[in-house]
């Protein structure tokens, strides 16, 4: 039998990166993803700074670097769950700093296994995650009131908990997917395919968008279809974080950065760089095509 | 190796060195992010004396990566690209909670006499409060199986009576303490190399005691530039110096672009 000719056609899930905005609204929850300077979605912090967006609660990956020490100097943050937030060999992340000294974001004084288990929990719709003795060595309980105790039911013992993290929307740098959502991430496995889960939307910025078959091992997809909600186009998405495999990460872009934030000038490297730039190819302009293509990985 | 070569030893050398001598052969073992220090000395040992460890390279989940100069972030996606296997970060914390990795190699923004460590949050002299970048897996102190603790930074601020914030578990306030609270298979720290000493923690009281100083330094200096008192036992010896085949290893195949040699 032939195919219907006339059948409906399936959805594109692909959308501007100007509709970011409708997508992340204020006072919204939101996951990042990322490791260290590694496939954070800048392009996508840059049009939330852009829309003026404020009160977001950030819970990145448990890595997390420049992406959240934007959003934080730009305002955009009033509650931050911390694992770490640093700019890893360039030292301290200068705004979460200077935002978490001078008290005015709320710190979740959390760590690697709160992320982790936090969202694996918020995957499944779990009511907590229970842990072996490890929080009772630390002060994180004296200072994070979300760590409760209970009783194990099996063994008796009081056991710490970590509640579920849920995220209203998390934002997703990939290499390349499909309009459909299809994504791969390359390089790294890492975290994102949980986040994705444990998130009620998920938005994808990638390098590349297939609108046809991906052509890929169907086992190197790691978040599929149906998670997926919307997909933006952004070449040079994660600058000046890594893509892996496309380019390597802008240390000199990192440094300039994190030296202009630390001098108390975040304002002018924002007017620079994300405000004056009302785009992404605008962005990748200001950054300058001699530079863009040194990165390229070889 | 010509006393030119010796003297031109870097601290963060002397370092990787100290710690791949103490590495045991057949463990599986992990690092941090910006971990040059013990990223070389895991290459070095098994290169030399430890063919059989196996180690994460933290932030990449990539096992025995190979890259040909030393990155500057262990997340760096060539570490992926150059190791025999990747984990993902799920699989990474399961091991962690699970302790059933044997050794990982951590630092801190303060480190106290019982190896405590933190990363979150402190109280200066004058009472300034100071961020840390936060905990992260420093919570898996209470739950791999040893830790060796490094630090580059051998100064009063650093090196501390007690954290003013426990991100990861030492001895608690030594002795048993630790095991009243945590597993006892999880020993806790057993070794704490800067740039100028090593230092260890012995039972019964598990409190820092100096075992040796690096070469060009002295116990004066050492002490002079930490808060507290370490345990003594007798005179401290020296650091015993690299050997030509540590050194030439080190340099010509693990770090041949002198990334440890830079001023850092």
């Amino acid at each position: 039998m032939a195919l219907l000719v006339d059948a409906p056609k399936r959805k594109s899930k692909v959308i501007p990166l100007e509709q970011l905005r409708e997508w992340v609204p204020s006072g919204s929850t939101v996951g990042i993803g990322g490791v260290h300077s590694q496939n954070a979605p800048m392009a996508a912090v840059r049009e939330v700074i852009r829309a003026g967006t404020t009160g977001l609660t950030i819970i990145p990956t448990p890595s997390a670097g420049i992406a959240v020490d934007m959003l934080v100097g730009a305002g955009a943050v009033s509650t931050l769950h911390v694992s770490y937030v640093g700019l890893e060999f360039l030292g301290m992340a200068p705004n979460f700093k200077r935002a978490a000294e001078e008290g005015t974001i709320d710190i979740i004084e959390g760590d690697e296994a709160w992320i982790v288990y936090g969202m694996r929990a918020g995957a499944g719709d779990l009511p907590f995650m229970p842990m072996p003795p490890m929080y009772e060595g630390t002060d994180l309980p004296s200072v994070n009131p979300l760590l409760k105790r209970t009783l194990d039911p099996h063994t008796g013992r009081e056991v710490y908990t970590i509640p579920p993290l849920k995220p209203d929307v998390c934002l997703i740098h990939a290499q390349v997917c499909d309009i459909y959502g299809n994504t791969v991430i390359r390089g790294l496995r890492r975290f994102e395919h949980v986040m994705a889960k444990a998130s009620a939307t998920v938005v994808v910025t990638a390098e590349r968008v297939v609108d046809g078959p991906l052509g890929e091992d169907p086992r190197v997809v790691n978040i599929a279809s149906p998670q997926v909600d919307a997909v933006i186009e952004v070449p040079y998405g994660a600058h000046p974080t890594a893509s892996p495999g496309d380019y390597l990460l802008d240390e000199d872009h990192l440094r300039l950065y994190a030296e202009r934030s630390r001098a108390g000038d975040f304002d002018g490297y924002r007017a620079e760089f994300i405000d004056k730039p009302q785009d992404h190819i605008a962005y990748l302009e200001a950054i300058g095509l001699r530079r863009l293509l040194e990165l390229r990985h070889r | 190796m010509t006393a030119t070569e010796q003297a031109d030893v870097s601290y963060a050398e002397m370092m990787a060195i100290v710690l791949a001598r103490s590495f045991v052969d057949g463990e599986f073992g992990a690092i941090g992010a910006a971990s040059q220090i013990p990223y070389a000395a895991l290459r070095l040992a098994t290169l030399t004396r430890a063919p059989n460890i196996c180690w994460l390279s933290g932030g990449s989940g990539g096992i025995n990566p190979v890259v040909g100069e030393l990155p500057a972030s262990s997340s760096d996606y060539r570490n992926a690209l150059t190791a025999e296997a990747i984990y993902s970060l799920e699989d990474v914390v399961d091991w962690e909670t699970s302790s059933r990795l044997d050794f990982a190699c951590l630092g801190g923004m303060q480190i106290d006499q019982y190896g405590n460590t933190n990363m979150a949050r402190l109280t200066t002299p004058d009472g300034r409060f100071v961020r840390g970048p936060g905990t992260v897996g420093l919570v898996f102190m209470s739950t791999f199986k040893k830790v060796y603790l490094y630090t580059e930074r051998h100064t009063t601020r650093t090196l501390v009576a007690k954290v003013d914030f426990i991100s990861g578990a030492g001895h608690l306030s030594g002795g048993d303490s630790r095991f009243e609270r945590l597993m006892r298979r999880a020993t806790g720290p057993v070794l704490l190399v800067t740039p100028m000493a090593v230092f260890d923690f012995p039972p019964p009281e598990r409190r820092a005691r100096l075992v040796s100083v690096h070469p060009g330094h002295t116990v004066d200096e050492v002490l002079a530039n930490m808060s507290f008192v370490p345990r003594m036992d007798g005179d401290v010896p020296v650091t015993p110096p690299p050997t030509d085949t540590e050194l030439a290893v080190l340099r010509e195949v693990v770090d041949p672009r002198g990334v440890l040699r830079r001023p850092r």
